[in-house]
Parts: structure tokens; sequence; C-alpha cells
């Protein structure tokens, strides 16, 4: 049984660690790290606290993978593409990295969107071209943030069996390892905005779980855009029973659609952070809230990560949001103005961590005997 | 070939072994970019974009004299010349 959980926390300069102790109320932080990168995506170990892979990534010298064993101290790098080899597409982030349900297998998603595998725990690295030859892929439009591809989803029973989020562009399924793959759409309403009439390339996803006790479920937090001129809204969350075939709305109970995180627990507690809106992506009345659902979407709660402090008028981006192995579910986000709240409760009780951190990309919990 | 030095930034020195100058070897500026990807690859990554140009906010000195992006590739390199990255400056 886990007796002590890391937290790791990726911003815009650099990352930080914090180790809790045995209940997670109090937490060490330790030194910061790469300061001068943006820590787009991290891959804590699961057997040794001390290792970490990373993507990383700057503005003026884009982007590898950096990986340590001795908590920071010292790091190495890991190309994704041979430099030798000619690429039709940049690469300009690391944005997932994914266990690949065999041992060794890892998997990369970037931006400009493609996926990448390793069978060798990261030391080398190929692409999944079955996924960039895709028909659609002329279609394929970025978002705010870019053409990313940032969600990889590996069915626990069957490791040929994925499915991958790229936005603005939609859900992709392979049965087969990556060797071809399916857009998996049917239910979500199109973006019209992003001018392509593509129907498989045309769905703004911002993230996306599975439940792991019952692959075929998959849960989606979507853009929720405005759809006409008088503001109405699309549905922002979704769920799929038939491993994403199709998809149904999940929010009638929610007060606001957009949002970009989504977690499931190993428990079945669904989480999501719902913004105002796509037009200004901050907390209603600037509470950090998180609302959960026990039933899969059915009825949700709403939790208050900072009721009596300050407003805070700022976000949360899709990886900053992150759940420990724990029972009860540790429950983890970073916001867009540095702060960082934790719950060893599943959202009942929650404290901000006493550090203010530059924007928070991406937070990763291991839990640790 | 001519051996010229090479000036690594600090932010990139994981990528030439800690080291803040290395020697390469290119008797002209257009042999520069193979001359550190053959031998410093991930240098090369950092440096140059997927199209083989320099990256968008990458600088390169030539005894401390702006190298256009553009031409001159076939500018001639003498011995002991010294090229330098640096980042541009970007922003406000």
């Amino acid at each position: 049984m886990a007796t002590r959980t890391v937290l790791w926390v990726g911003t815009v300069k650099g990352a930080y660690r914090f180790d809790s102790d045995g209940d997670r109320r109090a937490w060490r932080m330790g030194p910061p790290l790469l300061q001068e990168w943006r820590v787009d995506a991290m891959l804590p170990d699961p057997a040794d606290p001390d290792r970490l892979l990373v993507g990383t990534s700057h503005d003026a010298w884009g982007a590898t993978l950096r990986e340590t064993r001795d908590a920071g101290a010292t790091w190495s790098q890991t190309l994704l593409r041979d430099p030798e080899e000619p690429a039709e597409f940049p690469l300009t982030r690391v944005w997932q990295l994914t266990r690949g349900g065999e041992a060794g297998r890892l998997y990369a998603g970037v931006a400009d969107a493609a996926l990448y595998a390793s069978e060798d725990d990261g030391a080398s690295w190929r692409e999944i071209e079955g996924l960039t030859r895709h028909p659609s892929r002329p279609n394929w439009h970025p978002g705010n943030g870019g053409l990313c591809l940032h969600t990889i989803l590996v069915d626990p029973r069957d490791p040929r069996r994925l499915w991958v989020g790229i936005s603005a562009v939609g859900v992709f399924g392979t049965t087969d390892g990556g060797e071809s793959w399916e857009a998996l759409n049917e239910g979500l309403p199109p973006m019209t905005m992003t001018g392509t009439q593509d129907e498989d390339a045309m769905f703004c996803i911002h993230k996306i779980a599975l439940d792991e006790s019952d692959p075929d479920r998959l849960f989606m937090q979507f853009h929720a855009h405005t759809m006409t001129p008088d503001g109405k809204r699309s549905s922002g969350v979704f769920r799929s029973d038939d491993a994403a075939r199709t998809w149904r709305a999940i929010d009638r109970d929610l007060p606001q659609r957009f949002g970009f995180p989504l977690t499931l627990s190993e428990r079945g507690e669904l989480f999501v952070m719902p913004l105002v809106s796509d037009e200004n992506r901050v907390f209603d009345q600037g509470r950090p809230t998180v609302w959960r659902s026990a039933d899969g979407g059915d009825a949700w709660e709403r939790r208050d990560a900072a009721p009596t402090a300050e407003p805070v008028f700022a976000g949360v981006l899709r990886d900053a949001m992150t759940l420990d192995s724990r029972a009860p579910t540790g429950v983890y986000f970073g916001t867009t103005v540095g702060d960082v709240f934790a719950s060893a409760d599943a959202g009942d009780g929650w404290q901000r961590l006493p550090v203010r951190l530059p924007r928070v990309l991406c937070v990763r919990a291991a839990s640790y005997d | 070939m001519t051996p010229v030095v090479l000036e690594v930034p600090r932010m990139l020195r994981d990528c030439t072994e800690g080291r803040p100058s290395v020697a390469i070897e290119a008797d002209r500026l257009g042999a520069v970019r193979e001359a550190i990807r053959s031998r410093w690859p991930l240098l090369a990554t950092h440096v140059f974009a997927e199209s083989g140009a320099l990256r968008p906010h990458v600088l390169l000195l030539h005894n401390d004299r702006l190298v256009l992006r553009g031409p001159p590739d076939d500018v001639r390199l003498d011995a002991g010349d010294r090229l330098t990255i640096v980042q541009a400056v970007s922003g406000g």
C-alpha cells in the first residue's frame, strides 16, 4: 500500500517537485528544475520516485525529451526524430507522454500533431506513420495551443487498441497498434469555426479519459464553443459507452460547459473544472471549482477548492489536473497564475500549496511505498 | 577542411558535454550546419529548424558579425574563425 506521493508540476519556466507526508497533508517542495525550459509534459516512473521523463521546449531552441534518474540533479536528452531524416512538419512541443501497456513501451504525442512510440523505455523513438497519413490530415487545423496531439489512451486489455485526441481535429482510434486509424467523433458538435468541412477533422477535443475497468467507456471534455450569434453554446462534457464510436452529452447539470482538464479515478470518480466560457477562460466568479461525478456523469457535485480565499480569475489547462492512485483519491491542479491546489479526499477538502509558480502547464502525481 | 571554433550558449551546453565551445571543421558558412549535425546532433536539433535554416529566434555570429539568414553560404571560413550561436532578442 502506497505511503507517500510525489507531485510534479510543469510550468512555462521549469518543473517543481513536491513530496508529501503519509496522509498527503504536508508537502515539501524541492529545488526548481530545468528553469529556463518550458515543461510541457511529464511522465513519472511508477517504481522509482526519482526518475522522470519530460517534454521540454523553448521558443528559440525547440523541443526535445529529457530524463532524470536522480530527482533532477542531472538530465539526459533524447531526440524523437533522427535529424538526418527529412521531416514533413515541425516538431514544436511534446504534449503528452504515456505508458503503452507493454514492458518498455512509451508513447509521445506532439505538435504538429503526430504520435511517436518507444519500445525501449524512451531510449529511441519511431513515428506511428499510420496516424500521420490519415486521409483527413490535409484538413487538420490547429486550436489556440497549436495543432497538438494531447491525449493518448491505451486499452489495458489489449495494447494494440489506442485512442488519441488532437486539437482542433478530433478523436482517432486504432485496433491494430497504429497501422490504421478511424475518426471517432459521432455525436460531437462540429467546430465550423476551424474552416474545414471534413467530418473527420473538425472537432476541438480538450481531454479524454478512459475507464480502465470498462475500456469501452470514455469521457471527454470538449471545447463547448459558441454556436450562434446570440451565444448558444454546444455541450462540453461527453461520454461514450461504445469505445468512442458515439458520444452523448453528460453536462446538463453543470453550470458552465467550457473547460480543459477531465480526469477519472480508479474508483470511477470523474472530475472536471468548468471555466466561464470559450471567450472568458477563467473560474466563474473567481472561484476555483471542481465538479465531481460518481455515476459516470449523470449527477455532479460541486467542490470549491478555495471557498474562503481571495478570488482567482485564472484557469486550468488541459494537463494541469491529475489524480493519484491512493484511497481516498488525491486530486491536484495548477492554475494559469501558478497556484497549486491539493486534495487528499477526492475533492472534499483542499489546500493551496504555499508557493506561486510560473503558469502551470501540467501536473502529475505518483505514489510509492 | 578548416578548423573553426563554435561557441555554444549556456542553455545548450548539455548538447556538447558541457563545453562552452567546440571545434568543428567547415571551410565555408554553408558547411557549418552539416558539421554541427554530424558531430553534435542534439545541438543541431536546437539550432536548426526542420527546413535546415536557423530556427526563427536563433542567430549565428561569424567573428562577432551577424550572419544574415539567407545567402552567404559561400562565405569562406579561415582557421581559427569564431562562430557564435546566440538567441535573438525577441519580444518586449
